[in-house]
């Protein structure tokens, strides 16, 4: 647990709002490079490494997870040393007020959201719903804007102020869990078979902009060239209040494999059996349409590429205090090194 | 450009129907064209052989522009017609509308529509038909029309058109084509189809180029209101995009043009667009992906049959791709 939780912290402090993930590749590339054969990034900002098998015509499985996080962009600078900004990937308004930011201007500095406090709102103003334009970044600097711009432009990104930090129990909370918490599995599944001969390559894709569509995984996966993969994002733990039908997933109960028209069946009944051979903690989840994942743009990226969804149960989605139980970390990171072990899967479709 | 820009407006191009613009833009490139290719979906396709032809650019801008399909008559010989694009019911009632085979009409909303509760589905075109079978004798189902062109100059350099959507970024595409020096990379100038209906051109031609490196050429708000402030200013310079709803532009995109309008002093500003989207996205997304970017061109009232530019934003679109055409990343 505690190692798993030592990835995530790393890989939580580098910022990487979609459409500026540049920002983490230095760091990923000194930290992870040594677990691959060969490390690389793409046009379009995702990371990747891969892993050579030994075995000749040795299929090549994809583990993706997104690097980018969401964030927001600046549409304009202010006297008083406040900036506007629109949200990049989906956020809510409501729980902006207040949060800490760090702004990647020329140099990045501190901000915070700054909103009307609620002692001079007008009667009534408190119930009507918050919008972007209600809200800036303060960035405590009271100059004239002029004196802004030279630090910051119009489209500078805008990311929460990274931290990770251990909770009650075996919880963590950061506001970048989203996606990295996933990339700290598969990461921790291939420190587990580091120095192990295996039968498949592995091709680890980072894949960026997933927050604002499909633009990362689709080419990185093109580009890769699999033979089938695994997706592995976050999903909404259980949380009171929630509607029945999402008593589903829980805290602490293990990774969740998901049944969907966006996943391949035969391959997601594979990791499933080997999860319950293995005794590895996992709960199911079944999804009618879009798993919101980067699962269908792999999917269909070149011909079509068999999925298995596995997701890491979070609270407070796209917040800055995502939390999860580091167990179901762990237990995304056993399932994919025992099946890159026992290989029950192998992408070819049998009638 | 005022020239190429009369020539371009004066085609018709309703999204499905580009030809006609094709064929114009074609004869204007074939005295610099390496290579030319009209795909199966309609795109043209002029190559510039480069200094490195390791690599390749392209450039897309969009051919086709909303407008109109019939889709029936009425009993009084009305002609019914559903969107194309997206099209604001107010900007485009009570306006003259051309068919593809050059008849005339007049765009009107149903009898007793108050302005509040206009929308496209209350549109009809009267062509003066005396009845519905006399209409029939003139259209069919299926056939196109758009707004009539208008092109007017306004104070100074700035003029009023309509479809300088996008027809002003085939203006810039095909300026460049013609006056850039030998390109540091083989060179794609796309002129695309069907972006106004989902940038469905630009997925099939960036795909059979898969380029190393993408600008698109298109229009962007100004001086209209978005989250309070404009998103661009007309006759402040050309639009560096950095997103709107359809894609994230490349950071080593953005950067490089920023430096080359630097060092050139060419005038420009950054765009951020809440809305719409461009064809930058299919190129980012083509194969294993590539460096996109977009050069947008200021315009107010969008999709209007009076979008409004700038001509020295023209020019200093024009400058700016030019430079990135011949210098490169």
């Amino acid at each position: 647990m505690n190692r798993i939780f030592e990835i995530a912290a790393g890989l939580t402090q580098v910022p990487g709002v979609s459409g500026e993930e540049e920002r983490s590749f230095p760091y990923l590339k000194e930290t992870f490079g040594h677990l691959f054969d060969e490390v690389g990034v793409t046009p379009v900002s995702s990371f990747y490494g891969i892993r050579h098998s030994k075995k000749p015509n040795a299929p090549t499985i994809l583990m993706d997870a997104h690097l980018d996080t969401i964030g927001f962009v600046v549409t304009e600078c202010c006297d008083g040393g406040f900036l506007k900004v629109l949200p990049v990937g989906g956020t809510s308004e409501k729980i902006l007020p207040a949060s800490e930011v760090w702004i990647h201007g020329k140099e990045t500095i501190q901000g915070i959201f700054a909103s009307k406090p609620p002692h001079l709102q007008e009667p009534g103003e408190a119930e009507k719903p918050m919008r972007m334009s209600d809200l800036s970044i303060d960035t405590g600097l009271n100059c004239k804007k002029e004196e802004l711009e030279k630090i910051i432009r119009i489209g500078t990104y805008v990311s929460f102020k990274s931290s990770c930090e251990r909770m009650n129990g075996q919880c963590a909370v950061s506001p970048y869990f989203d996606d990295r918490i996933c990339a700290a599995s598969i990461l921790r599944a291939l420190e587990l078979v580091e120095g192990e001969e295996l039968g498949a390559n592995i091709a680890f894709q980072f894949s960026s902009r997933e927050e604002t569509g499909i633009a990362g995984a689709r080419t990185t996966a093109y580009h890769l060239n699999p033979d089938f993969g695994f997706v592995l994002d976050v999903c909404h733990a259980y949380t009171e209040g929630c509607d029945e039908s999402r008593k589903c997933c829980y805290m602490g109960k293990g990774c969740v494999i998901s049944y969907a028209p966006q996943t391949t069946r035969t391959f997601t009944e594979a990791v499933h059996a080997l999860a319950v051979k293995e005794k590895i903690p996992i709960q199911l989840m079944g999804e009618s349409g879009h798993t919101g994942t980067n699962s269908n743009a792999i999917q269909t990226a070149r011909g079509g590429i068999p999925v298995c969804l596995i997701s890491v149960p979070l609270k407070n989605m796209h917040t800055a205090n995502e939390i999860v139980d580091l167990r179901d970390a762990r237990a995304a990171a056993d399932l994919l090194a025992a099946f890159l072990r026992k290989l029950p899967y192998l992408g070819k479709e049998e009638d | 450009m005022l020239n190429l820009s009369k020539k371009f407006l004066q085609a018709f191009s309703v999204s499905g129907a580009e030809n006609g613009l094709a064929a114009i833009i074609k004869e204007e490139l074939k005295s610099v064209a390496d290579d030319c290719i009209v795909d199966p979906m309609g795109n043209l396709l002029i190559m510039r052989k480069g200094k490195n032809s390791a690599k390749k650019l392209m450039i897309a801008s969009h051919m086709d522009e909303i407008g109109f399909v019939v889709t029936g008559f009425t009993g009084e010989g009305f002609v019914k017609v559903a969107p194309i694009g997206g099209i604001d019911a107010i900007a485009s009632s009570f306006h003259k509308v051309r068919f593809q085979n050059g008849l005339s009409g007049v765009l009107v909303s149903e009898s007793e529509v108050k302005a509040a509760d206009l929308n496209v589905k209350k549109l009809v075109v009267d062509i003066g038909a005396k009845d519905k079978k006399d209409a029939e004798k003139k259209l069919k189902v299926g056939d196109l029309c758009a707004v009539a062109p208008m092109f007017q100059r306004l104070s100074g350099s700035r003029y009023a058109a309509k479809a300088f959507d996008d027809r002003i970024g085939c203006v810039v595409s095909a300026f460049a084509a013609l006056h850039a020096e030998k390109p540091a990379y083989d060179t794609w100038f796309v002129f695309t189809v069907q972006e106004e209906v989902g940038c469905r051109g630009s997925k099939t031609s960036a795909f059979r180029i898969m380029p190393d490196y993408g600008i698109a050429l298109d229009v962007t708000a100004a001086d209209e209101c978005g989250n309070g402030s404009p998103v661009t200013k007309l006759g402040k310079g050309a639009a560096i995009k950095i997103k709107d709803r359809s894609v994230l532009c490349s950071t080593a995109i953005v950067e490089r043009l920023s430096a080359l309008a630097e060092d050139a002093k060419i005038p420009y500003q950054y765009e951020v667009l809440p809305y719409g989207g461009t064809d930058t996205s299919s190129m980012q997304i083509a194969g294993a992906g590539c460096a996109a970017g977009c050069i947008s061109i200021p315009t107010r009232y969008i999709h209007s049959p009076v979008e409004t530019i700038d001509m020295k934003d023209l020019d200093a679109c024009a400058k700016l791709l030019i430079e990135f055409i011949e210098k490169g990343i």
